[in-house]
């Protein structure tokens, strides 16, 4: 094994627990070296449990945490926080009040030498384009300036892994879209592994190498961007990410027969399904439509236009995206394609309400 | 890139369901935090413990005669006395606030103002001051004599003030301001908007008061009249001079003047659960009442607007409590002081005295916070630990003790800790005699940081709550220990916050008395204690001085306080059991 294969960060089969709440059931998962992973989920999943177990801010009830080959917590181990060398961005920021930009970002490099703290502070502060606001004090900043600083002071201190709580949540979209990008740019400079909660999919899809989902405190699905999103593992995954059209199904021979037609079903045992079919899977356009609809209502939406259409067979009206410069008339009948890549058959869920 | 999956979806070795093994969180483990708690609890628990075990040593005989002549009149004085001041301040805090929250009148600011300062006096100044106004031979019953041609004082009888009555007026004069600022709070703050409802319901402003306002306002009328039952509980000269045979003069002069005591501890336990009862029943009273006003939309209540004489006829209700809980005494205290500045100079003792005062109260505030600071904090760094929680819950208990039962239970400590002082010096050869703790200023010091820990450890509580836990969490995470969190991050946020306690404590225990006295050094003499001796002595020479001083220090909160604002909460009130 080389030593760029040792995980920057491994959790190992973790739990934990308020009082009778579970909030993590047995949670495995490697960060490798440089990588950027995003813990996905919506809140109460137990993702800020899971960060705030790598920060050492909550000890696990079991279960290994191990940075760099070293046990961080385990049987026995407890690393308090301050020895970790890990980097955390709070949701909130938490930048100290009574000290100045500067001294902020170099709050982490006490002990060091003062020329060297300067120095790295000023290039920090450069990086993140606050060169000139070192003097300033956390309350006179914006908001995304706010975030940089605790970006760069999280950094200050080189940790080989950065945690980031749900780091562009208070910024508004336009701001999210930029400090997204920044925020890759600065952490694909600096080599940091980085794992990062949200509950936000674009979030994750913009910035993450690997998502990890999470669901009631387990991870459901581990992947690159383009596998969680091409190959959900289940109803819940797939939903995650964009809004389905959901036909109960039979399968029968390995395909799935609903109203709407007749899906592939490869290894699903015959029995009673459900076809997830992603809004984007319908098409007006298409060169070979398979199904006969009614276009019931138009909404002018500016990037897209949203129609909404009553389709043969299928008693629910159903909402799909198209190009707002597309001309639709109400009451129109159209054909409508499907793009099959965006259509996932799932077997019955024991647990799918979970 | 690599996008291997390493993970391993959510196989857990805990079956789905089991119940969680119990939580331990970050650091539960032992730290200076828990070590300086450990101490705090200790210190905090030891006079109670002594009071236990001296009282058990007691001769039976004097056990028979202490509880079946001492105790039943005392405790049956010390109720009506409760009874009364806590039926006087409920009306009055209660209906002064309504008058200065609910109505606008010429002067209104002005009383709003006044109502506060009677929180100046001390209670047995305030009774000082008035046993000297209304002497025979006092100014009051001069003027009055001359003014009707009666020439003896023997021949104009008033109702003496040396009674019960009069203490229970006196008492409730110096202690409705507790009910009155809870209470004016939440109607200006909480009750607006009921307040305007039930107006435009056509509810009469008499049907508001009591179907609304009084509803209400319960939790704080509570919450104030529990602070001045502590008040008068607590109060050990006051009773003397008004002629009131409580429990805490009951447990003084036994030590004091019999030097028993194991029967002072018996009393005092006996006192104990006395307040322990009240406190039960306040308790209790407002748990079933969990009004959650507060937490509404804070909008001032618009005021109905009384004018000409109406107006000055309510400004002048509201404001004879003031009058004669400030106003009078202080003004005749002023006098009398000017008089004896002109006749005899600035005395030296008293020079003496005030620098003894703000020496023993400066150390017991620094004490206090320096203690309250790191177990606070303490706290907070270690979440979810119950034995900080605990300590710092025990370590707080001196503020629910009269001042005179807690002097008690430390005479016995610090008699126990001299003795075994003595011993070892013995043990190593040197002379086994000497006093340590005991009549000392250290120990008075600690007296007082027992007795007022808890409105600092609140204070500070409050101030943190202000303070973003993800602050401390960041400074963690960037190699800061719980200790450096305190020290860099919680210290300096909370400047402001300590500079106020520091102000409320320094005032507590320069007003001190019950415990000052019983464990001061020989001939150590405070303000607070000078005063005492010429009140108890009937000798008036430089008392009105030190009360004055006393006053003047005793207005700095208050001062502060009105600066705050219209919002503001009284000193003491967030040092209250709750």
């Amino acid at each position: 094994m080389t030593s760029s294969s040792v995980p920057a960060l491994a959790f190992d089969d973790v739990h934990h627990a308020y009082g009778a709440t579970r909030a993590l059931r047995g949670v495995s998962l490697s960060i490798l070296p440089g990588e950027v992973v995003a813990l996905l989920g919506p809140s109460g999943c137990g993702k800020t449990s899971l960060l705030r177990i790598a920060a050492g801010l909550e000890r696990p009830l079991a279960g290994t945490v191990v940075m760099n080959g070293r046990m961080l917590a385990g049987p026995g181990v407890m690393e308090p926080p301050e020895r970790r060398g890990i980097g955390m961005m709070f949701q909130d920021y938490a930048l100290f009040p009574h000290l100045d930009v500067a001294t902020n970002v170099g709050f982490g490099l006490a002990g060091r030498a003062r020329g060297e703290i300067e120095a790295i502070v000023a290039d920090l502060l450069s990086r993140v384009g606050l060169a000139d606001r070192g003097r300033a004090y956390p309350h006179m900043l914006s908001g995304g300036e706010q975030q940089r600083v605790a970006l760069a002071r999280a950094l200050a201190p080189d940790p080989a892994i950065l945690l980031m709580d749900e780091p562009f949540s208070n910024l508004d979209q336009r701001l999210r879209r930029g400090m997204r990008e920044e925020t890759t740019a600065l952490l694909r400079a600096g080599g940091a592994a980085a794992m990062m909660v949200t509950h936000d999919p674009d979030d994750a899809l913009a910035v993450a190498d690997r998502i990890a989902l999470m669901r009631a405190g387990r991870i459901v699905q581990v992947g690159t961007p383009e596998e969680v999103h091409r190959a959900p593992v289940d109803r819940w995954v797939a939903a995650f990410f964009a809004d389905l059209e959901e036909v109960p199904a039979t399968v029968d021979g390995g395909r799935a027969e609903t109203p709407l037609g007749s899906f592939a079903a490869p290894g699903l045992a015959d029995g009673p399904a459900l076809v997830c079919i992603r809004r984007d899977a319908f098409d007006l356009d298409a060169e070979e439509p398979v199904f006969a609809a009614r276009v019931l209502a138009t909404r002018f939406l500016g990037e897209r236009r949203m129609v909404t259409l009553a389709i043969e067979g299928w008693e629910r009206p159903v909402d799909i995206h198209t190009d707002p410069r597309r001309p639709v008339e109400v009451g129109a009948r159209v054909g409508i394609g499907l793009d099959r890549d965006e259509v996932f058959v799932f077997g019955p869920e024991p647990d799918a309400a979970a | 890139m690599t996008s291997v999956v390493i993970a391993d979806h959510g196989s857990g070795s805990t079956a789905t369901g089991a119940p969680p093994p119990r939580v331990r969180r970050v650091g539960s483990t032992f730290d200076g935090f828990l070590g300086l708690g450990l101490v705090a609890g200790a210190a905090a628990l030891a006079p109670v413990v002594a009071l236990a075990v001296i009282a058990a040593g007691g001769d039976g005989g004097l056990w028979r005669h202490l509880f079946t002549s001492v105790v039943p009149r005392a405790t049956w004085e010390t109720s009506i006395l409760v009874l009364g001041v806590a039926v006087f301040v409920m009306v009055v805090g209660t209906g002064t606030a309504w008058l200065v929250a609910v109505h606008d009148f010429p002067g209104r600011r002005l009383l709003e103002v006044l109502l506060l300062l009677p929180l100046a006096f001390p209670i047995y100044v305030l009774a000082y001051s008035w046993l000297d106004l209304l002497h025979p031979v006092g100014a009051f019953q001069t003027e009055l004599r001359a003014l009707l041609g009666i020439a003896r004082p023997a021949d104009l009888r008033l109702p003496d003030l040396r009674t019960l009555p009069g203490a229970v007026l006196i008492f409730g004069l110096g202690l409705y301001p507790y009910v009155y600022v809870a209470v004016r709070t939440v109607f200006l703050a909480q009750t607006a908007a009921l307040v305007e409802a039930a107006r435009m319901l056509g509810a009469s402003r008499k049907r508001i008061f009591f179907r609304v306002a009084l509803p209400l306002a319960r939790p704080a009328i509570a919450a104030g009249t529990a602070l001045a039952i502590m008040e008068t509980l607590n109060d050990v000269g006051a009773a003397e001079f008004l002629s009131v045979n409580t429990l805490t003069a009951a447990v003084y002069s036994t030590w004091v003047n019999r030097g028993d005591l194991s029967g002072a501890a018996q009393i005092a336990l006996a006192m104990l659960v006395f307040v322990s009862t009240l406190f039960l029943f306040e308790r209790l009273g407002r748990g079933a009442r969990g009004y959650a006003v507060v937490g509404r939309a804070v909008r001032p209540m618009n005021p109905i607007r009384v004018e000409g004489l109406a107006g000055f006829g309510l400004f002048a209700l509201g404001a004879l409590p003031a009058v004669l809980g400030f106003v009078v005494p202080a003004l005749h205290l002023l006098r009398q002081a000017q008089e004896r500045l002109a006749f005899a100079g600035f005395a030296d003792e008293i020079l003496v005295e005030t620098l003894n005062t703000v020496s023993v109260a400066v150390a017991a505030t620094l004490v206090a916070l320096v203690v309250g600071l790191p177990m606070v904090s303490g706290r907070r760094l270690n979440p979810g630990s119950r034995l900080h929680t605990a300590l710092l819950r025990i370590s707080t208990i001196g503020y629910a003790v009269p001042g005179t039962v807690l002097a008690i239970g430390l005479l016995a400590v610090y008699g126990g800790v001299d003795a075994v002082i003595r011993a070892a010096r013995g043990a190593l050869g040197g002379a086994p005699s000497g006093l340590f703790l005991s009549a000392s200023f250290a120990g008075l010091v600690i007296a007082l940081t027992l007795r007022f820990f808890r409105l600092s450890a609140s204070k500070i509580e409050t101030g943190l709550e202000r303070i973003s836990p993800s602050l401390d969490q960041s400074a963690r995470t960037l190699g800061r220990s719980p200790f450096a969190v305190m020290w860099e991050i919680h210290l300096p946020l909370m400047t402001p916050t300590l500079a106020g306690a520091a102000l409320l404590l320094f005032v507590d225990c320069m007003k001190e008395l019950p415990a000052t006295l019983l464990l001061r050094p020989m001939g150590f003499e405070t303000l607070s204690t000078h005063l005492y001796g010429e009140a108890a002595r009937g000798t008036y020479e430089n008392g009105a001085l030190a009360a004055c001083l006393i006053v003047a220090f005793g207005l700095l909160p208050i001062i502060l306080m009105t600066r705050i604002g219209r919002r503001a909460t009284i000193p003491a009130a967030e040092g209250a059991p709750s």
